[in-house]
């Protein structure tokens, strides 16, 4: 880029100038000092960024105005500053752009400092150059992103802070935060690895495991048997007197005698024995007292060479002909006084019976058999037919007459007859039922009737006689027909006939009937009936009394055989009475004599009672004999024969084993208490001791706890060894117990071991805390890791800036640089931290130097060197402006600098600002000639030549 | 001619293993963390029954440890006499995480185990219920956590005659000394196999569908972030002249994944510009993960009801926006992600491991800077010198600090230092250019 052009209209004292046209290469103004170069410098400088509103800039007359036509490739643009306004630059095909565009957008500042240079810029920080802005100008100055890069050792600090504050240097996991984290994974490593080792060890571990539960088990059994046995010998030692007590009354028991006594004796022996005893000679004395008696009853009798035992046996062998004797007695002798008694009366009643045959017929003479043949004869029920028939015929042949009387007038004598006779008939009947109840009602109805017939008839007779004759007609009908007559219309004589015939006919019947009634021929016929009632009523007393007769008979009959039996029985017990056939007769005797054989059967049944009574109780001592077979053998001298001895001997030897019993209950006692002082603890020891090691004891195996302890006590010769022994079972109980401590201390940890092996808990617990802590330290690993590697890479890109500007930006510094300085410094360097602008340089071999270490000159050659080296690499070549900046060069580096600058004009449009003849010159001589020449004066521009301008300067000078 | 075998290949269980677990999640989610492989061996074992396989593969790393876990052994055992129940075979080779050298006989196992020796290989010819021999499992297990033989080549079936499938823990690195070198040509050219289940990789391959099958089902349930996806085993159909038919049973119980957020989208109204308006982007991205999970297997999946218990979220917050002071200010993303606690109780649970800020402030964007600005020219090339100049390798390990390990052993990882893997280094550089960049800025630099 080239200015080719430039126009000040206003600004400062330069006004109205037109540099036209431009050198593109060196362009050399000169003037004196307050011509207006810096001015003019400053129009360069903000030609294409604008004014600022400073006061530093020379003011305007009106307004900043400048223009210029730039050259940029094969394009002129021209640009136009106005005021501070921003410079615009309107291009070819009238395109407007900002005035930087043209200075390929490089900032005001970059540009400021690089392409316009001054004494002021060519310092370590230039003038107008905020410290601030210092790293700015170092990026500027070597190359862009240096200020990026100066900032990289404080960004590495603060990274490196943070990564310490993690990991501290190296990062190691066991260090700084990471510690904790490294520890816990370090611990659950461990203990994963030892709970893996484990695994491995698990079935020797279970095996372990089984074993020490056995030889707990083992040393558990010890100790309750160690213990068993101190309870035990404390037992031992707490009941020591009463064990002794307890040992005399055993050995004293336990003697062979005593020993079978006890052993031996039936429950109640001695009871039963005492009863036995007693029981026995009452019934001897029983026995005997009976059979005294039996003995004395039987002196009278004819006992026929027997015994009284064996009459007593023969009373026994009849004893129920004799109870059943005794027992008929008394109704033998009842039925023989009803027989007396009956006798009596049929006598008594036959003399009746005669006085009243003879009452009825004294010619009968009181012959029971004519009574009978009248009975016999005479049929009572013709007889009162006949009777009847014979009143009937009566009133038959009266009604005859009285028909024939009424026709004839005929009285009624026959009536008055008729009335009387029936009136004694009853009276006769009324006396002969005084006698003879049943013959006098008969008479008495006979003569009721005929008395009644009379009323009837003399009531019809005396009715009137038409009507009487009708109806005595009609009643004489009737009585034909009642007589089984059949007269027909027979007239009253011929019916009168008739019934004489029958009249005569029932006479005779009653004539023979009467003869056997013993009736007189006067009778009456009421007589008759009553007569053979009387009759019958005899007849009926008589055949009563044969009955009766009869039946005394069959009794005296039924009665002998028993008293015949009785008197057999008597006659067979030794008595003597008459004939049996007499008995009766002296049935007293009989019976008395049967009362004192009753009498001696109960005695001799008493006796055998006696002697089944004896025999009982001799069964009954020798079943208790029997029952004590054990204690006969046991006992010497209780073998006895003799019933009642044996009895005695057993009640004798009872009232010992009381003794005994008593001993033994003490002893018994002794034992309870013994027993009882074992308590439940004592109990259980003396239990388990009984099973001696026996896991199981059976159930219905009975303890003999105190032959336990008879044992336990023999073990031990006296209380003192038994109290030693105690000792040592303690002493043995401490160590047991120690070592179960143990063993339940290693079984519980296997437990444990096991378990957690087993569910896998312990390996579970470590992972999850090792993942957790790593998830943890990842985090941080990540953060330190991240910060670390940004410190890397901002080494690496500081190192690699610091080598591009090395090798790159600076290389063209350092040639230019050696180049003004005549070669005594080789390279420009950026400083080792690059915190701050500025640069070191180093002397061929030697190390490198800061600019406050050089001269002022050989500082400002380094600044410039620095400037024009890295102007050389910014696209597109911009303008450069040089105000003065060599004066304070030696003539030799000035020139140098002359011939860099000249250099640089190949490629830039270079401005050379100076009031000195000197520099111009040098621009001429090395090789000017191309070199286009301003002299400015007070703000006027002329075009000039180099040696013009020499001598210009140098005039002004 | 045998009949088509159907059997489950699986491998890198890791049993015993708690997914990474984190302090602060709920009782259940913490639960399934501890419990995820436990869970995925058995949902192994339920697909195995209900495909009705007629054997189990486990190509290797069958526990964690080398020194195996009394549960885990337990609880492997259980499930194997589960399989036993119903006739299923389980054939298993150690591999570096649990070799064969270090196995404590803590359980014996049950009949239908099988563990192949890792003295020399050996081939088992598996037999159907009548009696049919239905194929052949060849298997060598490691010696020790390393072992640089060529396994593979112990695996040498006699002939074709039936279906040979051999088991083999390796990492498919011929350079790789530690874990079974070969290469995928070593194991084509390998005579009469006819199917390759491999273990070691955690991410499930199909290196070569065609006979020889060369697949990975990678481990049912990955433990971290860096194995995400979801987890699985292979259920395969194989038959002699005939296309093998491979499936992808999904197990694990539980699915990590990473999602990016940036804070700089969106126009003036919708900016990030505090902690709320993050919590908001957070649950929005979290509800609508919830409603279209989108999950990639590397074959087809097979017919089989799977659906997971949960999802495990890292989620990385990037972009230049205002919220970034806040976020730096709120060191601890614990705080940030409390805003997602409640999606722990959802069903799939979400659950948040961890939010990684990878904000910057607002400066003026890194690529316009490249073209501007030398100094960003220059730092993004030291950025690139940093992650791929290996003579710099030296510097950066000073730089990242003893806490990295960058020859770091995915395998057996070191716990007292963490992974300097690329991933790492990377997100480390990037950082740490970004930093420079602000700091840089921050003075006043810049174009």
């Amino acid at each position: 880029m080239k200015i080719l052009r430039l126009h000040i209209g206003d600004f400062g004292i330069i006004r109205n100038q037109t540099l036209a046209p431009l050198g593109e290469g060196l362009v050399v103004i000169g003037g004196a000092n307050r011509a207006g170069k810096t001015t003019f410098m400053q129009v360069l400088r903000y030609l294409g960024y604008g004014l600022p509103k400073r006061d530093d800039l020379p003011p305007p007359t009106h307004e900043y105005n400048v223009e210029a036509s730039i050259g940029l490739g094969q394009d002129i643009w021209e640009l136009r500053l106005q005021g501070h306004a921003d410079p615009k630059a309107a291009g070819p095909e009238g395109q407007v752009v900002d005035g930087s565009v043209l200075f390929g957008d490089l900032d005001m500042f970059s540009y400021h400092q690089l392409f316009t240079i001054s004494l002021d810029e060519l310092r370590l920080l230039p003038v107008g150059v905020k410290p601030s802005e210092s790293s700015r100008l170092q990026s500027i100055l070597l190359g862009a992103g240096l200020s990026d890069i100066a900032r990289v050792p404080e960004i590495i600090k603060g990274l490196d802070g943070k990564a310490r504050a993690i990991g501290a240097g190296y990062g190691r996991p066991n260090v700084a935060q990471f510690k904790p984290y490294y520890n816990t994974i370090a611990e659950c490593v461990s203990q994963k690895e030892q709970a893996l080792a484990k695994q491995g060890e698990y079935r020797s571990l279970q095996e372990e495991f089984a074993h020490t539960k056995t030889v707990l088990a083992k040393a558990r059994r010890k100790l309750a048997l160690a213990e068993r046995d101190k309870i035990l010998k404390e037992i031992l030692l707490h009941n020591y007197n009463d064990y002794t007590s307890w040992m005399d009354l055993d050995v004293r028991l336990s003697d062979n005698y005593v020993s079978n006594i006890l052993a031996y004796w039936p429950e109640g022996l001695l009871n039963k024995a005492k009863l036995l005893e007693d029981a026995y000679l009452a019934a001897l004395d029983g026995y005997n007292e009976e059979f005294a008696f039996l003995e004395q009853a039987t002196v009278h009798l004819n006992l026929r060479q027997q015994s009284v035992k064996q009459w007593q046996t023969a009373i026994l062998h009849k004893a129920q002909d004799v109870e059943y004797a005794f027992r008929r007695l008394s109704g033998v002798e009842t039925s023989i006084g009803i027989i007396e008694r009956a006798n009596l009366e049929i006598d008594a009643e036959k003399r009746r019976l005669e006085v009243d045959i003879d009452d009825i017929n004294v010619d009968w003479q009181g012959d029971f058999d004519c009574v009978s043949e009248a009975i016999k004869q005479v049929d009572q029920e013709n007889l009162i037919k006949l009777i009847k028939d014979s009143r009937v015929i009566t009133e038959a042949r009266n009604i005859c007459q009285e028909l024939t009387h009424m026709a004839s007038r005929q009285g009624p004598a026959g009536l008055r007859f008729y009335w009387v006779m029936a009136f004694l008939t009853a009276i006769s009947g009324l006396i002969i039922g005084y006698f003879q109840p049943l013959l006098g009602t008969g008479v008495m109805v006979i003569g009721a009737v005929g008395l009644g017939v009379y009323a009837v008839y003399t009531k019809a007779a005396f009715s009137g006689n038409s009507t009487a004759q009708q109806g005595l007609y009609r009643r004489l009908v009737e009585c034909n027909s009642e007589l089984g007559l059949s007269l027909g219309d027979l007239d009253a004589a011929r019916s009168l006939a008739v019934i004489a015939e029958k009249e005569q006919e029932v006479k005779t019947q009653l004539d023979t009937y009467r003869m056997f009634l013993g009736l007189g021929e006067a009778a009456e016929l009421d007589t008759y009936t009553a007569r053979y009632e009387g009759i019958k009523r005899l007849y009926e007393r008589i055949r009563a009394l044969s009955r009766q007769q009869e039946k005394l008979d069959s009794d005296l009959a039924a009665l002998q055989p028993i008293l015949t039996d009785m008197h057999g029985l008597v006659f067979d017990l030794g008595w003597r009475l008459p004939s049996p056939q007499a008995a009766l007769n002296y049935f007293h005797q009989l019976a008395a004599l049967i009362e004192q054989a009753h009498s001696n059967l109960k005695r001799a049944q008493a006796i055998d009672q006696a002697e089944h009574k004896i025999g009982d109780i001799e069964a009954e001592i020798t079943a208790l004999v029997a029952k004590c077979e054990n204690l006969c053998s046991a006992l010497p001298g209780f073998k006895e024969s003799n019933l009642a001895l044996w009895l005695e001997k057993a009640i004798e030897t009872g009232k010992q084993h009381q003794q005994y019993v008593e001993l033994a209950k003490q002893k018994e006692a002794l034992e309870k208490r013994i027993l009882h002082s074992l308590g439940e603890r004592g109990l259980d020891a003396l239990e388990s001791y009984a099973k001696g090691g026996a896991a199981e004891i059976q159930p219905d195996h009975v303890i003999d706890r105190l032959e336990l302890l008879r044992g336990l006590y023999g073990t031990y010769l006296s209380r003192d060894d038994l109290e030693e022994a105690r000792m040592k079972t303690q002493q043995e109980i401490d160590a047991l117990v120690g070592e179960i401590e143990q063993l339940t201390t290693r079984r519980d940890h296997l437990a444990r071991t096991l378990k957690t092996l087993d569910t896998d808990e312990s390996l579970e617990r470590a992972q999850y805390r090792i993942d957790d802590a790593r998830r943890s330290l990842e985090t941080l690993a990540f953060e330190y890791s991240i910060n670390r590697t940004a410190i890397l890479m901002l080494e690496m890109l500081r190192t690699e800036f610091i080598r591009e500007v090395q090798d790159d930006l600076l290389a063209k510094s350092s040639e230019i640089f050696r180049e003004m300085t005549g070669g005594d410094y080789k390279v420009i360097s950026p400083p080792g931290e690059i915190t701050e602008a500025g640069f070191q340089v180093a002397a061929a071999g030697e190390c490198g130097v800061l600019p406050k270490m050089l001269s002022r000159a050989t500082a400002e050659q380094l600044f410039l060197s620095v400037r024009l080296g890295r102007i050389q690499e910014i696209e597109p070549p911009l303008p450069i402006i040089l105000d003065d900046c060599l004066v304070n060069f030696d003539p030799r580096h000035a020139y140098q600098a002359v011939h860099t600058l000249t250099e640089l004009a190949r490629r830039h449009q270079v401005f050379v600002l100076t009031c000195h003849p000197e520099l111009v010159a040098m621009v001429c001589e090395t090789g000017g000639e191309d070199a286009d020449y301003w002299q400015l004066e007070e703000g006027v521009f002329s075009r000039s030549d180099g040696q013009k301008l020499v001598d210009y300067l140098s005039r002004r000078s | 001619m045998s009949r088509t075998v159907r059997f489950l290949h699986t491998a890198d269980i890791h049993l015993g293993i708690p997914v990474q677990g984190f302090s602060g999640a709920a009782k259940h989610v913490e639960d399934m963390l501890r419990e995820a492989s436990f869970l995925a061996w058995e949902r192994i074992c339920d697909a195995a029954i209900t495909c009705d396989v007629d054997f189990v593969l486990v190509a290797g790393d069958l526990y964690h440890e080398e020194a195996r876990t009394v549960r885990a052994v337990r609880f492997f055992k259980e499930q194997v006499e589960r399989l036993a129940e119903v006739g299923i075979n389980v054939y298993a080779v150690y591999g570096n995480h649990d070799p064969v050298g270090k196995e404590q006989s803590i359980l014996d196992m049950p009949e239908n185990f099988y563990a192949f020796p890792a003295s020399h290989g050996e081939c088992i010819e598996v037999h159907d219920s009548s009696g049919t021999a239905l194929a052949r499992v060849l298997g060598v297990s490691y010696q020790r956590r390393w072992d640089s033989r060529r396994l593979h080549s112990m695996l040498r079936p006699e002939d074709g005659a039936l279906p040979n499938i051999a088991l083999l823990h390796t990492a498919l690195e011929p350079g790789n000394s530690r874990y079974a070198p070969c290469s995928v040509e070593d194991l084509t050219d390998q005579e009469y196999v006819h199917y390759w289940a491999l273990g070691h990789v955690h991410e499930p391959r199909v290196v070569r569908d065609k006979m020889p099958v060369i697949a990975y089902p990678g481990t049912p349930q990955g433990r971290h972030i860096r194995e995400g996806g979801v987890g699985g085993c292979f259920l395969v159909e194989l038959g002699l002249n005939k296309t093998p038919n491979m499936r992808f049973i999904p197990i694990g119980p539980l699915v990590w994944q990473e999602i990016e957020l940036s804070t700089a989208e969106g126009d003036a109204h919708t900016l990030i510009y505090n902690i709320s308006d993050v919590e908001r982007l957070l649950e929005g991205k979290a509800e609508a993960f919830l409603e279209n999970p989108m999950i990639n297997t590397p074959v087809p999946l097979a017919d089989y009801d799977w659906n997971p218990d949960g999802y495990l979220i890292r989620w990385v917050l990037t972009g230049r926006s205002p919220v970034h002071e806040h976020l730096i200010g709120n060191s601890d993303d614990l705080d940030l992600a409390r805003c997602l606690d409640e999606f722990q109780y959802r069903e799939p649970f979400l659950w948040t491991e961890s939010i990684r800020i990878e904000t910057g402030r607002i400066l003026p964007g890194w690529e316009k800077m490249l073209e501007t600005w030398p100094l960003a020219q220059k730092l993004e090339s030291i950025a690139d010198a940093l992650l791929n100049d290996d003579s710099l390798r030296d510097k950066l390990q000073e730089s990242l600090g003893e806490i990295w390990d960058l020859n770091y052993d995915p395998e057996h990882p070191k716990d007292t230092v963490l992974p300097g893997n690329r991933e790492a280094v990377e997100t480390i550089i990037k950082q740490a250019k970004y930093l420079v960049y602000e700091k840089l800025l921050e003075g006043g630099g810049g174009p």
